[in-house]
């Protein structure tokens, strides 16, 4: 009685007189009583009393259903407004742009920002249809498309391998676990932490370093190496690894399973969920990165196009627009594909079961 | 979103293999015409070219040259021509008759082992032609283009005789196609004249011939006329948006290619693309072609199709992979990429002819190709530059040249092929990293970067001990402001060859005698005159950058790390600067200045001095009244001149080869400005050159007459050489006003001295963001929409805390 | 009883004893090898963590004790004192600890309750959830493009504020500017998070929901002693999620407000990132290293907390 009382500690309803701190024992036996002395409502009256209360709750569901509702679309109208402002202005001309928006991006002669005196409206709706944003971008100017295809070739292994050792190092932090383990563990979470700043330049040292050896300077190996092995995902999935059940595993290693084909045939279909809704993670962050190639790479011409479009000058501004569009398919598709997986990936329910 | 699932793996598919198409296709249509790919590893090449000069005939011609397989072709002029008309301090000259008897010819060289010999007289060319342009093919046949000019008008000609002769003569000249063969024999000569009136203008940028001698010429930057191999006339064919063609040579195919730039609607592009004769069109394009405008025709490739250079490098071009291979930097073989006039392919090898026309001078080299390993290895320095800079090159092709030790070689940090606007900001970032991880220049070009922060983060040597022990160069031999300027906290940390000076002049009537004055004075002198224009075309913002020019940190308390933006002061200069309009008017018809300051419409103007000779081209819009130099107006007195180093040069503390560092600054520096190729030096940072500037200046060169007595005008005073001429401007009403270069006086030069003497030098990258803050928040309050004391409020936060962080 | 019965139920249906990490109780041989084995499978994730964080953070630890990157001299602790005494420094740090105290119980709080407002039968849920993704997607650049439209001074938002009357408000430029940035901040992290309660939610065992409804327990009650019990894991998910985030926000901080904003909106970073810009490392990495002191009490404090809190749910 005891336990449950501290588990589940909470205190009667209204509807019925407040007892304070009884045992629950004598509330029941306090119950009892009053059936006992008939003070409990007849079961007539309590099946009427029920069907009133189950027409308010009803009404009560409906109208909470609704508000639910309105409050879903208000907001998802709100999240959604930056989105369609950009696709629909990528359908802009670009005089129209820059008499729109032409103040916003310039710089004066110092570098500085320049003061909007202008109003400066969104505009959602183009005055003219035009499709020569797109025109430009994939059929004149292919360099924009070049720094997509650079985008891609950087983030690609980046997701792929740093799942891969993740799925290894996460699998080792869950096999075992001790003091050591728990403290690598914990230095893992706070090196995730470390703002760019903090580690770009030592990051840029080390490569430097390892030119001497490997050959890696502003290469896309200066990036691929360090996102490869960010603890990120290894955070992720050990959560998800500690939570397959012993048995699952014990019984396995009874029908004479090694350690990597428990990993192989046991942990990593259970954990596709986890993996997926990491991979989706891993992908957002390294597709809207800016400040590591803008370091580690000297080459513009290697840049990806999140880098580009953090530094939209006055005169690209027409092109912006469909350059961000063309920008968020990726991340776009991989979310509606991977979205289910995106969370279940992180409750209890991804695929434990049996 | 089940049945979506399988369209959004689709769509996925079909981005990706947009992506991937799109790829390969940008990597054929690189952009700006970026060369791709080097196919030599540039950190480590196995080959490298070396320059070995040949000997060349004494009197070697360069007008029109041109190569043929192994013979060469130029023009050569003699005997007396009008262009000699007025030679002076000749002796022989007066004794010969003043005719028009030029005789011209065709020379013929061979190249003989690497070496060029000849020079015999091939072919005669008649009276009265002008060879445009000549070319020759590998059978050694001459094609040339000849124009016939209407003669010029006679001694007694007048005026309008010769305005008639300039308008004509575009319109009377007859222009010829002359074929002659290996031995010199004429085989036509063809007038086309005709088929040149059919175009606005008509001049030959390039001309080819191609493998059946069919003869190209482009022409009015567009078209390109065609000629049959018997010497007709074929037709024309032009590029299309009308781009001016760049280059045009003959291919190893024998066909003749023309590279001209393509505009698209954000980016340009340099294509290549073949001249179907045929068809009197271009055919088919290539991409990925270098940007190589110069003096050097593209020609035959050895390895490659094409070989084509440009000022920094040789290429090769594959026209069956559209790619582009660097064969050599010029700086790389000591060689200054401007000079080269003519490339060379013959006996599987590379030969330039290089021209310098300032010190007329011509070299022939060939290039040869040694392996790395075996060239002569010297120590080698870099110098870190953000922005390039050709005299900074033409400086260390002489030092490479003549050092046997040490060989220098230069990191431009700005890829201005591809130049953002935060390219410069990442330029400083590449090279602060670079210097953090040990790995940075060994010697640097200072003049766009925060010195103040490099200095005390002790990146930068003192160079007093190198002066001290310096045989060429000692801290006494510089102006005391120049070394002030390159002082930091005690430590001379950088070094200038020369320097410019500016400030603020006024007529004395209207802003007094006094040089230097306060900013209270200028807002005086504006209310004064209320209804002038107080600096030339004046805006809020340009006031208010004036001012600040000399007073960044007037309102800066370094002491405290903190600042005084929020005194009635900076609130009076706000209100000041507010005065003036937005933005200035260009369009607006003005007057000319000169007569804008006569009746003080216009009270003050900014002036630049670079050099003694311009010294009073500036001044002479004041028409000969008296003016005072103001100068910047300043919160603390001083005499408002700023002082401009060029660029400045320092050496990295944490260098490798400091000795051979300062090698080569002190002879970079010491160097006599007048041996400089480029004119424009500024003033000479070193006394000893600055006191020659001043004497080659004041010099005074009279005219002599033909018996060699010193010409008299009408009052009996010598004429005096002018060394420039003069110039008229003509003004949006009509006005004129006309000046002529006098000689530099006395006064000129000792106000030079006194101007130098208290010059303030201006660091424009110390603080820069200070500058950034105040301007982007005066905005708005020039623009109206906040008031004066919120704007100075937030100045006031906003420099505070950077006064604070940077403490 | 019946209640009696239910209620055993319940505790059938919620085992107490959480799924324990591997203890074997094999020999010893036994365990080194699994020891070994499981480390082997840590190995490359191990080395390249070291390689690039680990080392890169005892070459931060070196700079911080170094006068200047330059000339190496070491001054021990010296760049702390003068950090820490730096008046700048401590308005980053008001400044970036504000907006985290703030944003980060605001997001999640926020989160929180919309899930479980839409929690209910709402219809086109899955849909909602992609529109609620949706802001991650988002570059960079449109978003600061949209965010400096609407909260310039001659903006949107002022617009409105006018047209009801009232003065203007510089937004970027006064004291409400981390208003901005927390509704930046709320815009780009609400919807992730939303998600992931939801999901949290719906996986509730439905018997133990059921049980509390029984025990009448009102839905406060509920929630306060039952759900957050399972959601304890989510939440500090969420938490340490949002943490991260409000450090990435200062990207679009950097673009909105240049080198040196409004003292406002001064964070951390901005301090961090001129600091390297000028190459006062020393200063950056003595600021890094008490940044991640602080990070590991707060990141231990809550791991503890969720050690505790949520043991007994763990199922």
């Amino acid at each position: 009685m005891k336990k449950i009382k501290e588990v589940f500690k909470f205190k009667p309803n209204k509807k019925e007189e407040i007892l304070e701190e009884e045992s629950l024992e004598e509330i029941l036996a306090k119950m009892s009583e009053k059936k006992r002395k008939g003070k409990v409502l007849s079961l007539e009256m309590i099946s009427k009393i029920d069907k009133r209360e189950a027409r308010r709750r009803k009404i009560d569901n409906a109208i909470r259903l609704t508000i639910a509702t309105v409050v879903a679309a208000m907001f998802a109208f709100l999240f959604l407004m930056p989105i369609v402002l950009t696709i629909t202005n990528s359908f802009m001309g670009s005089a129209e742009i820059a008499s729109n928006y032409g103040t916003v991006f310039a710089t004066n002669a110092n570098g500085g920002k320049v003061y909007i005196s202008e109003k400066v409206n969104l505009k959602f709706i183009p005055d003219i249809v035009s499709f020569s944003q797109y025109s430009t971008v994939l059929f004149k100017s292919p360099q924009y498309l070049l720094k997509f295809w650079n985008s891609v070739v950087l983030v690609g292994p980046i997701v792929l391998f740093q799942l891969i050792v993740a799925t290894l190092a996460s699998y080792g932090f869950a096999r075992y676990t001790g003091k050591i383990r728990a403290i690598i563990f914990f230095a893992y979470v706070i090196l995730m932490l470390m703002p760019y700043q903090v580690t770009l330049v030592p990051n840029y040292l080390v490569v430097d370093y390892l030119n001497n050896f490997f050959k890696i300077k502003d290469t896309y190996w200066a990036i691929w190496l360090p996102g490869i092995f960010s603890p990120f995902a290894v955070y992720l999935l050990t959560k998800f690894m500690k939570r397959i059940p012993q048995s699952m595993i014990e019984a396995a290693q009874i029908d004479g399973a090694g350690e990597w084909q428990i990993y192989r045939k046991i942990c990593m279909p259970l954990c596709k969920g986890a993996i997926c809704s990491a991979a989706i993670l891993v992908f957002i962050d390294y597709w809207n990165m800016v400040e590591q190639p803008l370091i580690l790479l000297a080459d513009a011409e290697k840049h990806p196009l999140s880098v580009f479009l953090s530094k939209i000058n006055s005169g690209e501004v027409g092109l912006a627009f469909a350059v961000a569009t063309i920008y968020m398919v990726p991340p776009l598709l991989v979310f509606l594909y991977g979205e289910e997986y995106l969370v279940d990936g992180i409750t209890y329910q991804g695929g434990v079961k049996g | 979103m089940k049945i979506n699932k399988k369209w959004f793996a689709g769509g996925l598919a079909l981005l990706l293999a947009l992506g991937l198409t799109a790829c390969s296709n940008a990597k054929q249509d690189d952009g700006d015409g970026k060369n791709g790919g080097a196919a030599v590893d540039e950190l480590a090449p196995e080959f490298t070219y070396v320059a070995k000069y040949a000997t060349i005939p004494q009197d070697f011609e360069t007008n029109n040259l041109t190569f043929g397989g192994k013979v060469a072709y130029s023009v050569h002029y003699s005997g007396y021509d009008y262009f000699d008309y007025y030679a002076e301090g000749d002796e022989d000259s007066a004794e010969e008759p003043m005719t028009f008897s030029p005789s011209r010819n065709f020379l013929k060289y061979q190249l003989n082992g690497g070496n060029i010999e000849g020079g015999e007289v091939f072919a005669s060319i008649p009276n009265g032609v002008d060879v445009n342009s000549a070319c020759a093919d590998d059978a050694g046949n001459l094609y040339y283009v000849g124009a016939i000019r209407p003669e010029t008008p006679g001694e007694d000609a007048t005026d309008a005789d010769w305005e008639r002769y300039y308008n004509d003569a575009d319109q009377k000249t007859e222009y010829h196609l002359i074929k002659l063969d290996a031995q010199g024999n004429q085989v036509y000569d063809l007038d086309f004249t005709e088929m040149t009136r059919t175009l606005d203008y008509f001049y030959v940028s390039r001309m080819a011939v191609d493998a059946q001698g069919r003869v190209y010429l482009a022409s009015s930057d567009s078209k390109v006329l065609l000629f049959g191999a018997d010497g007709y006339y074929a037709g024309i064919a032009e590029t299309d948006q009308q781009s001016w063609i760049s280059n045009m040579g003959t291919a190893k195919d024998g066909k003749v290619y023309a590279s001209y730039t393509r505009y698209d609607a954000n980016s340009s592009s340099m294509v290549l693309a073949e001249i179907d004769f045929d068809g009197k069109k271009l055919g088919k394009t290539y991409q990925n072609f270098p940007n190589a405008y110069g003096n050097a025709s593209m020609v035959k490739g050895l390895e490659q199709d094409i070989l084509i250079s440009d000022d920094s490098a040789l290429y090769e071009y594959s026209l069956e992979k559209e790619e582009t291979t660097k064969v050599l930097t010029w700086l790389d073989c000591d060689i200054d990429g401007n000079a080269v006039n003519n490339i060379v392919t013959a006996d599987g090898k590379y030969y330039v002819l290089l021209r310098d026309w300032n010190m007329d001078a011509t070299e022939f080299a060939e290039l040869e190709k040694m392996k790395t390993e075996d060239v002569v290895k010297r120590e080698k320095i870099v110098v870190g530059t953000i922005y390039q800079d050709s005299s900074l090159s033409e400086e260390i092709i002489k030092f490479n040249k003549s050092n046997e030790q040490y060989r220098i070689t230069l990191k431009t940090y700005l890829d201005e092929n591809n130049w953002t606007e935060t390219s410069y900001q990442d330029a400083i970032t590449a090279l602060t990293n670079d210097i953090l991880a040990g790995t940075g220049p060994d010697i640097l070009e200072l003049s766009t970067l925060d010195i103040d922060n490099l200095a005390s983060k002790g990146v930068l040597d003192d160079l007093s001990p190198y002066l001290e022990k310096s045989s060429k160069l000692n801290k006494s031999d510089f102006h005391d402001s120049v070394l002030k300027a390159g002082t930091k906290n005690g430590k001379l940390v950088s070094l200038s060859a020369g320097f410019s000076l500016s400030t603020i002049v006024g007529k004395t009537s209207v802003v007094g005698s006094k040089q230097g004055w306060t900013v209270a004075d200028l807002i005086k002198l504006q209310k004064a005159y209320p209804n002038s224009e107080l600096l030339e075309y004046e805006t809020k913002e340009g006031i208010l950058q004036a001012i600040l020019m000399l007073n960044k940190t007037h309102f800066l308390d370094t002491a405290n790390h903190t600042c005084n933006f929020d005194n009635q002061e900076f609130k009076d200069l706000l209100a000041f600067a507010n005065i003036f309009p937005k933005e200035y008017d260009y369009d607006a018809p003005r007057r000319l200045t000169p007569y804008l300051l006569k009746d003080n419409s216009l009270l003050l103007a900014t002036i630049y001095l670079s050099d003694f000779d311009s010294v009073q081209g500036e001044l002479a819009y004041f028409d000969g009244e008296p003016y005072t130099m103001v100068g910047y107006p300043t919160y603390d007195g001083g005499n408002g001149c700023v002082l401009n180093l060029r660029d400045q040069y320092g050496i990295n503390a944490k260098s490798q080869h400091k000795e051979a560092a300062w090698a080569f600054l002190e002879e970079m520096i010491s160097r006599d400005p007048m041996e400089s190729k480029y004119s424009y030096y500024g003033f000479s940072s070193i006394k000893k050159y600055y006191e020659a500037q001043k004497k080659d200046a004041l010099e005074v060169q009279y005219v002599y007459d033909e018996n060699g007595e010193v010409l008299k005008d009408e009052n009996g005073e010598p004429v005096i050489e002018q060394r420039y001429g003069g110039y008229t401007m003509m003004g949006d009403d009509g006005e004129e006003w006309s000046y002529e270069y006098k000689p530099i006086t006395k006064a000129d030069v000792d106000l030079v001295d006194q101007l130098l003497a208290g010059a303030t030098p201006i660091d424009y990258n110390v603080n820069q963001e200070l500058n950034q803050i105040i301007m982007e928040e005066a905005g708005s309050y020039f623009d109206g929409s906040k008031s004066l004391d919120e704007v100075v409020s937030v100045i006031q936060n906003r420099v505070n805390l950077y006064m604070k962080e940077n403490q | 009883m019946n209640t009696k019965l239910k209620l055993t139920k319940a505790k059938e249906a919620n085992p107490k004893e959480p799924v324990k990490k591997i203890k074997p109780k094999r020999n010893t041989k036994r365990f080194l090898l699994l020891k070994l084995k499981s480390g082997l499978f840590i190995a490359p994730s191990f080395l390249g963590v070291m390689v690039f964080f680990l080392i890169p953070f005892c070459v931060i630890i070196y700079y911080s004790m170094v006068d200047n990157p330059i000339s190496k001299v070491y001054v021990g602790l010296a760049n702390f004192k003068s950090v820490a005494s730096n008046e700048a420094f401590l308005t980053a740090v008001k400044n970036t600890a504000l907006f985290s105290v703030i944003s980060v119980p605001l997001a999640m709080v926020l989160s929180l309750i919309l899930a479980m407002v839409l929690d209910l039968k709402i219809p086109f849920k899955s849909q909602f959830r992609t529109f609620f993704l949706s802001p991650m997607m988002v570059p960079v650049a449109s978003i600061v493009l949209i965010w400096q439209v609407l909260f310039h001074n001659n903006g949107a938002v002022n617009d409105v504020i006018m047209k009801f009357g009232a003065e203007r408000i510089d937004w970027m430029k006064s004291d409400y500017s981390i208003i901005v940035i927390v509704v930046l901040f709320l815009w780009k992290n609400l919807g992730y998070n939303m998600i992931l309660f939801m999901a949290a939610l719906s996986s509730i065992p439905r018997d133990v929901l059921e049980v509390a409804r029984l025990e009448s327990a009102n839905a406060l009650q509920t929630f306060f002693y039952v759900k957050i019990r399972y959601l304890s894991s989510t939440i500090l998910f969420v938490t340490i999620m949002s943490l991260i985030s409000s450090f990435k926000i200062f990207r679009e901080i950097y673009l909105l407000t240049t080198d040196y904003p409004y003292p406002t909106l001064y964070m951390l970073q901005h301090y961090m990132n001129n600091k390297f810009k000028k190459l006062d490392y020393q200063a950056l990495s003595a600021g890094a290293i008490m940044m991640s002191l602080v990070m590991v009490m707060i990141i231990g404090l809550l791991f503890i907390v969720e050690e505790r809190f949520g043991k007994d749910v763990e199922g």
